[in-house]
């Protein structure tokens, strides 16, 4: 922004100086777009001595403009919407100057991308995180949804533990705290995705190549989401794919290498001869003084000569990896490459991808292919029009090895396979050895493909209007086929052969298109205050239908092929399900600037929705939101140079979620065979429909503060909101003479409060060498507001069910957190029985457990999210550090209650299944009697608070020089190593990764262009 | 226009006839603004609502669906297909659980029937077999219902609007009945006992209990329309319109007027009683076979002479043939030790019934007896392709043969003589020698005959509870009092713990 008046050597006419001492000055110039190199009328010129205009003209048609100014004691502001404003000193002015603004667009940092338009940043009161295509690839080159959770306070991914590092597990993201009860599943708490202004699944983003992101925009409070209405309550990211830049011929190349190894360290697992122990000390090995009926010897031979044997064994050396069964290292690599160029008028970009990734459980893969071709045609002032088409391909294999679990729960004393080299079936009390069924021909493979065509038209119509459309259609088809082999286990009691193994086979089409128009409108007043608007309108319209059938009989472990099958299974009908949604919208949003000092926005949206309930098909949105850049207040003009940013904001609104399938909401009568009766065909209702059923609605408050100093080397970015979601849809009872007996209804309210921030600088910042560090924090507290019938139901249920779970199932209460964990407190171990007391909630100690003693422990949820990062830059070399931590949520672990206390003791356990048992009267002992196998209650013992440290990624990488770059014939050249998962500090001992093993590894990042 | 389409949809007369329909429209007012506008964008769209109307293949919106005979009769014939549900008619209420309940049949080794021989209405098993039947019950009536609450069938003033009325109402109280017999005291001994929610409405709206004496008023209300309303039957019987035809699988007039008088002979009411057993006998075009055509008559089929109302159900050959005529363990039904004593056997005539509705089978060399009495003998021979087309396949609900007990039943004390005439007249057809002059007809021979025509078709259980009579378990060895402990199933929980 510095004020560089260059001479145009265009004009031809020759500088003069003005004559500097006398009163008054003209000043003559032309403004041109720096980038175009094109004349730009309508731009603001205008004198401000002391914060006010003294004198202000607007270029002409042609760029010209004339302004007098009575003396040279003032500054001159050259401003227009969309470009760098640029200060003019006219002490130093020249005549018929040749004035050159770059435009703003091109730097991502000054404009929100909402999907429908840009809006300022400057004048923007909501809360966004925005982030550039690098800033992922810096976390991590693999998994493009775990690095924007890293890098967005208040988003966070959803632990799951079981599913490990599974690649083809799609992990699943809150923002801002749960918004509906947990017990509907996580996706309901999904925030929408937008990419190039068309909206993607969680799966599409899991999938899309990182190299041709651009930027994302994580939008978060109201005033930044309302335009979404119904589909905002969750937040809204938006994906922005890189534009073309106008240039010769570009080709850039991308490899991801990735290399992982599992981890098997959360696993402390007996060894034989402590497994031989254990065993005997449960009492496996005492026969109680039986005698056996035919030989008429007590029992007590067998017995004993059973364990001997095994001792035997063990002496002998048996030991078995189980573990290292289904697990491997795996290597992935991922190949991206894209060649753009093109003139002014005509510019094209080709990308192409292929990636195959490999979990670290044998034989699992996920394969992706891509192709893409954008053109875009441009007249320069007027009209741009951009066609993009992408194809892209997916298929994934799951592992044959099953669970992983099944492996950790083998005995090291048996051996995995006989001498032969099959699987050896004859294992100790009789279990399956699962390596039978994983190395039979069963398989489970899934597969998408995907066209996909966008046009985007933007038409500058004038100075002050603008109009953008947006047209997508897309196209997915899917297919799943799981086969079972007749060999496997699940058909070893079954005789008739045409009845063993199983082919399932799946599949699904959707066909979507949906568009928008946009018109803005900006004017610059010229005191600097802003106008902008725009109204829009959108359509979505999809329509998915999937297919199940299911195929038996195989009498061959590799004919998997349908035609092979003997037939169908008796009672099982060919299944399907078909989703057919539509909703139209129409926005209006507002902001006005005044002096770049206040601001106000607002927005309203109207959407009509064929998922509503009739009664509310129609639904309104809005926000509101206020800003003040205090930096700009005459008070502030002493240390105004210091700054960059210094605003506060705040804004309110409401917007919606929908989670229920049309039927719900309004009575539909299903059609079915079934129904057939004599001369016609029936239909029944598949509900009676709540016309007022409506969509959950969140009240959204966010305060905010931006702040930028020194030349942006401290940054400060610190958020606090309320989101009360009320209108929860809950399945509630009915008494079944009303005719069904759950009816959904919009029962429940939520509250989310929270603060979030994000602080970052420069420590040190020269060309060659800059270290910055940098953290986020971000702390949520859920409580229930209103809990009805429906949700004590709900607790009920889960308290009859509570034994068949390992983990304790929600109780759901007023004042509570959704996930909080309530147990029954307990006593300890009675030293002299060994068993457990129990406290009541009245404090009396008892043997007998009942679950209405239960008290709150405290929330799954950790209180502080937080990360800190560190980068260091120097000649070329960037080291990145990102740590992420999680502090104070409740565990209640499951490793300790089913593998130490609770463990079978014909299975193999942790560890800690010797320590702290109780063995005879008089031990204090933290745990059950060791012979005591059975599980135990759901009481505090078993619950930890968590807290954990993990290095998530250390990444070096290297900018090559210009000459190397010169002599391979390359633009540019980086290569870079990224540590993924390093390390990891829990305050909790817990079996992670039970379905699937968790890993850790390096990335190899390779980008060149040609 | 656009705007135009809309606004006649807004327009719309029919839906402004309905009060409830009226009622919804309007919240819309207040954007309807908003909405003109964005139509008015909408180029190429006909009207918003039509795009946001989404309907699923195979599915049809309620609102639109009723406002049409073909869907109304769609509806009707969801319905009608419900009550073949398993838990409904399909078997528990017809050859299963409440001949179990009747002692009729049993099933040794299995858990669950013998937990109803007993009577352990308190067992979890026994619990939820009545809980379904009570829910799925409750959803078929709101299913009728829904039929009822549509503005063609409520304002219904011509033919055949008026049938569909007739019909549904006439469903609505046949189903209730059903659940007042099987989950309340029998009403002639206890008038004041409370009875069961009576639902009118297809809504969220929970129904409250009643007592009853008011279940029994609604339902004599719902029948007695209904009896009004089909009256011009006769008119229309040959209309060769798919609805008119086989009208044994409706519930028409003469099975309106069958259900009227086991109403009105439940209640105690004799004299109305006799009045419908005797008009379906005379006015009916229904009546008694021929003993010779008594063998298959009801094989998986309706009888073609004898049957008031009967449920159209085309594989009803696969529940008869697993449950009755299969001898299966732990699952298939055998009749009770002694019911062959009831039958005639010693004497001449025989009795045609016993050949026609129980068969031997030998296994592992001992012979059973099978109620085949249902056992459809085409689909057990393999010639089903050989079934002569009037024969309608499915489970009778109502037969002649009971208005003529019914009609003996209320002579009994006030005119023996004509009794007499009823009650032999059955006997004729089915081989049997009548009572002469001076044999005295009594209840416990009206009972009998009862027992030996309606063994297996769900009506037992509630002669007895009518006449409060105690049950001989099915061996013989218990004879169970009669009380409330076991001719009332309890209402299941959820009815109570749901309400708001």
């Amino acid at each position: 922004m510095q004020a560089a008046p260059t001479h145009s050597g265009n004009n031809g006419s020759s500088p003069a100086l003005t004559a500097a001492p006398t009163d008054s000055i003209m000043l003559v110039g032309t403004v041109y777009d720096a980038e175009l190199d094109d004349v730009l009328p309508g731009v603001n010129i205008a004198a401000w001595r002391g914060g006010k205009i003294i004198a202000a003209t607007t270029s002409d048609m042609d760029g010209h403009f004339h302004l007098a100014l009575a003396n040279a004691d003032c500054e001159v502001r050259v401003t227009y919407t969309g470009f760098e404003q640029m200060v003019i000193d006219p002490k130093n002015c020249l005549t018929d100057m040749a004035i050159k603004l770059k435009p703003k667009s091109t730097k991502m940092n000054d404009v929100v991308v909402t999907g429908f338009f840009n809006k300022s940043k400057v004048s923007f009161t909501g809360s966004v995180t925005q982030l550039s295509g690098a800033d992922l690839k810096q976390v991590t080159g693999v998994n493009i949804i775990s690095a924007i959770a890293a890098l967005t306070p208040g988003l966070e991914i959803v632990v799951n533990s079981a599913q490990g590092s599974n690649p083809n597990h799609v992990p699943e993201l809150v923002m801002r705290g749960m918004s509906s009860f947990s017990n509907e599943g996580q996706s309901v708490n999904q925030p929408t995705i937008i990419l190039d202004g068309t909206e993607i699944s969680m799966q599409e983003l899991y999938d899309l190549d990182m190299n041709e992101v651009e930027s994302i925009n994580v939008l978060k409070d109201a005033a930044a989401t309302a335009l979404y209405g119904s589909k905002a309550s969750n937040g809204v990211i938006v994906i922005t794919r890189k534009p073309i830049q106008n240039s010769t011929l570009h080709l850039t190349y991308n490899f991801t290498g990735n290399v992982q190894i599992p981890q098997l360290g959360d696993y402390q697992l007996l060894t034989p001869m402590q497994k031989l122990e254990y065993e005997r000390l449960a009492g496996l090995y005492n026969a109680h003084g039986a005698i056996n009926a035919v030989t008429g010897l007590p029992k007590q031979y067998e017995m004993d000569e059973l364990y001997n044997q095994r001792y035997k064994t063990i002496m002998a050396g048996q030991n078995s990896d189980w573990l290292a069964q289904p697990s491997r290292s795996s290597f992935s690599h991922d190949h991206s490459l894209r060649v753009y160029g093109g003139a002014s008028n005509l510019r094209y970009e080709l990308t192409g991808r292929f990636a195959n990734t490999h979990g670290v459980m044998k034989d699992d893969l996920r394969r992706r292919y891509g192709l893409g071709f954008k053109l875009d045609y441009y007249i320069a002032n007027s009209l741009q029009i951009s066609n993009r088409t992408n194809y892209s391909e997916l298929s994934t294999k799951d592992t044959p090895y099953g669970s992983f679990a099944q492996y950790a729960q083998m005995n090291p004393y048996d051996a995995m396979y006989n001498e032969d080299g099959t699987v050896n079936n004859n294992l100790a009390w009789d279990l399956n050895n699962p390596l039978h069924d994983a190395t039979l021909g069963s398989y489970s493979k899934a597969g998408t493909k995907s066209l996909s065509n966008s046009t985007d038209i933007r038409w500058d119509i004038n100075r002050m209007f603008r109009l953008t459309g947006h047209f997508n259609v897309t196209s997915v088809s899917g297919w799943s086929d799981t086969f079972t082999s007749p060999f496997a286990r699940r058909y070893k009691n079954e005789t008739d052969l045409s009845k063993r193994g199983s082919l399932q086979k799946g599949n699904n089409r959707s066909n979507s298109y949906n568009g928008n128009i946009v018109g803005t409108f900006n004017k610059l007043f010229k005191d600097e205050s802003l106008i902008s608007a725009s109204a829009g309108w959108e359509i979505n319209h999809s329509d998915s239908r999937s297919e199940y059938m299911q195929a038996i009989g195989f009498y061959n472990d590799a004919m998997s092929f349908v035609g092979n099958a003997a037939g169908y299974p008796t009672n099982s009908t060919p299944s399907g399900t078909q989703g057919k949604t539509a909703d139209v919208g129409a926005f209006l949003s507002a902001n006005y600037s005044f002096r770049n000092r206040y601001f106000v926005d607002g927005t309203w949206r109207l959407t009509g929705s064929s998922q509503f309930g009739e009664n509310n098909r129609w639904g309104n949105f809005w926000s509101a939101g206020a800003g003040w850049n205090v930096m700009n207040e005459g008070f502030m003009s002493a240390v105004k140079d210091k700054f960059d940013v210094f605003k506060l904001r705040a804004s309110m609104g409401y917007t919606g979620k929908v989670s229920f399938s049309p039927f719900q909401a309004m009575t539909m009568y299903r059609y079915s065979n079934t129904y057939e009766y004599k001369n016609g065909i029936g239909a029944v209702p598949l509900t009676i429909g709540n016309v007022d059923l409506a969509w959950e609605r969140t009240m959204n408050y966010n305060v905010g503060l931006d702040f930028s100093m020194f030349d942006r080397r401290l940054n400060i970015v610190v958020d606090a909101y309320i989101r009360n979601t009320t209108d929860l849809l809950l399945n509630k009872a009915m008494a079944p003479s009303t005719g069904i007996t759950q009816a959904m209804g919009n029962l429940g309210e939520l509250q989310n409060k929270g603060i979030e921030f994000q602080v970052d600088g420069y420590i040190f910042r020269t060309r060659d060498f800059n270290w910055k560090v940098g953290t986020t924090g971000y702390l949520n507290s859920n409580r229930i507001t209103k809990i009805n019938d429906a949700l004590k139901e709900m607790n009920k249920r889960n308290e009859e069910m509570a034994t068949a779970y390992l983990e304790p199932l929600a109780q759901y209460a007023e004042g509570e957190s959704v996930t909080a964990l309530k147990l029954v407190r307990s006593g300890g171990i009675d030293p002299a029985t060994g068993k457990e007391v129990y406290i009541k909630l009245n404090g009396e100690r008892t043997f007998t457990y009942d679950a209405t003693d239960r008290v709150l422990i405290g929330d799954t949820q950790p209180k502080y999210n937080g990360t800190a990062n560190t980068s260091i830059f120097w000649k070329g070399f960037t080291l990145y550090a990102l740590f992420d931590f999680r502090l104070g949520g409740w565990i209640y672990n499951t490793t300790r209650a089913t593998k130490v206390e609770g463990s079978n003791p014909k299975y193999n356990a942790d560890v800690r299944v010797f320590d702290e048992r109780w063995k005879q009267p008089g031990d204090l002992a933290l745990y059950k009697n060791i012979a005591d196998a059975s599980r135990p209650q759901q009481t505090d013992r078993f619950a930890e608070m968590e807290n954990t440290l993990n290095l998530g990624t250390l990444n070096i990488s290297y900018e090559f020089g210009k000459d190397i770059c010169a002599k391979l014939h390359a633009r540019n050249l980086r290569a870079g190593i990224n540590f993924t998962d390093l390390f990891r500090i829990s305050s909790v001992k817990i079996e992670r990764g039970t379905d699937y093993l968790y890993s850790k590894g390096f990335e190899i990042n390779l980008s060149a262009t040609f | 226009m656009n705007i135009k389409n809309i606004l006649s949809h807004i327009t719309h007369p029919i839906e402004h006839m309905s009060p409830l329909t009226a009622r919804k429209r309007l919240p819309l007012g207040r954007t309807h603004g908003g909405r003109t506008l964005l139509c008015a964008l909408l180029i190429g769209l006909s009207s918003c609502n039509s795009f946001l109307d989404i309907t699923p293949d195979g599915q049809a919106k309620r609102d639109e669906m009723l406002q049409t005979k073909s869907g109304i009769e769609d509806a009707l014939y969801g319905v009608y297909a419900q009550l073949r549900q398993s838990n409904l008619y399909g078997c528990e209420l017809s050859i299963r659980g409440v001949e179990v309940l009747a002692q009729n049949m049993t099933c040794p080794g299995n858990d669950g029937i013998e937990m109803l021989q007993a009577y352990d209405y308190e067992k979890t098993d026994i619990r939820s077999w009545a809980e379904s039947i009570w829910t799925l019950m409750y959803n078929n009536i709101s299913n009728t219902n829904s039929v009822l609450q549509t503005d063609l069938v409520k304002d219904a003033t011509a033919f055949p609007f008026t049938t569909y009325k007739g019909e549904a109402l006439a469903l609505r109280a046949f189903m209730h009945f059903d659940l007042v017999r099987l989950f309340t005291p029998q009403y002639t001994l206890n008038q004041q006992a409370s009875g069961i929610p009576y639902q009118t409405e297809f809504s969220l709206k929970t129904p409250d209990f009643e007592s009853l004496q008011k279940n029994y008023e609604h339902i004599l209300t719902d029948l007695l329309e209904a009896e009004q309303l089909l009256k011009v039957e006769p008119v229309h019987q040959y209309e060769m319109t798919a609805f008119m035809n086989d009208r044994q699988t409706h519930l028409n007039l003469y099975a309106v007027w069958g259900t009227l008088a086991r109403v009105y002979l439940t209640m105690g009411n004799k004299e109305k009683a006799l009045a419908y057993a005797d008009s379906v006998i005379t006015k009916s075009p229904y009546c008694l076979k021929e003993k010779t055509e008594v063998i298959n008559d009801v094989a998986g089929v309706l009888s073609q002479k004898e049957t008031l109302f009967g449920v159209y159900f085309g594989d009803f050959y696969s529940t008869t043939s697993e449950l009755l005529q299969k001898r299966t363990f732990y699952q298939s039904l055998d009749p009770r030790d002694d019911f062959m004593d009831y039958y005639e056997r010693e004497s001449l005539p025989l009795d045609y019934r016993t050949s026609a509705y129980f068969t031997q089978i030998e296994a592992g060399g001992q012979y059973f007896y099978r109620l085949s009495k249902f056992t459809d003998i085409y689909e057990l021979n393999g010639i089903a392709g050989s079934r002569p087309a009037e024969q309608i396949l499915g489970i009778n609900l109502m037969r002649i043969p009971e208005m003529y007990y019914i009609a003996a039943e209320c002579l009994l004390e006030s005119d023996p003589a004509r009794a007499k005439t009823y009650y032999n007249k059955v006997r004729e057809h089915r081989g049997l020698n009548t009572l002469g002059a001076s044999d005295q007809l009594t209840q416990e021979l009206i009972n009998l005959e009862f027992f030996k025509e309606y063994f297996g078709e769900g009506q037992q259980f509630y002669n007895y509870k009518r006449q409060n009579l105690p049950i001989v378990s099915f061996d013989g060895k218990k004879t169970f009092s009669a009380s409330d402990k076991i001719y009332v199933i309890p209402i299941p929980n959820s009815e109570y713990a749901n309400r708001y």
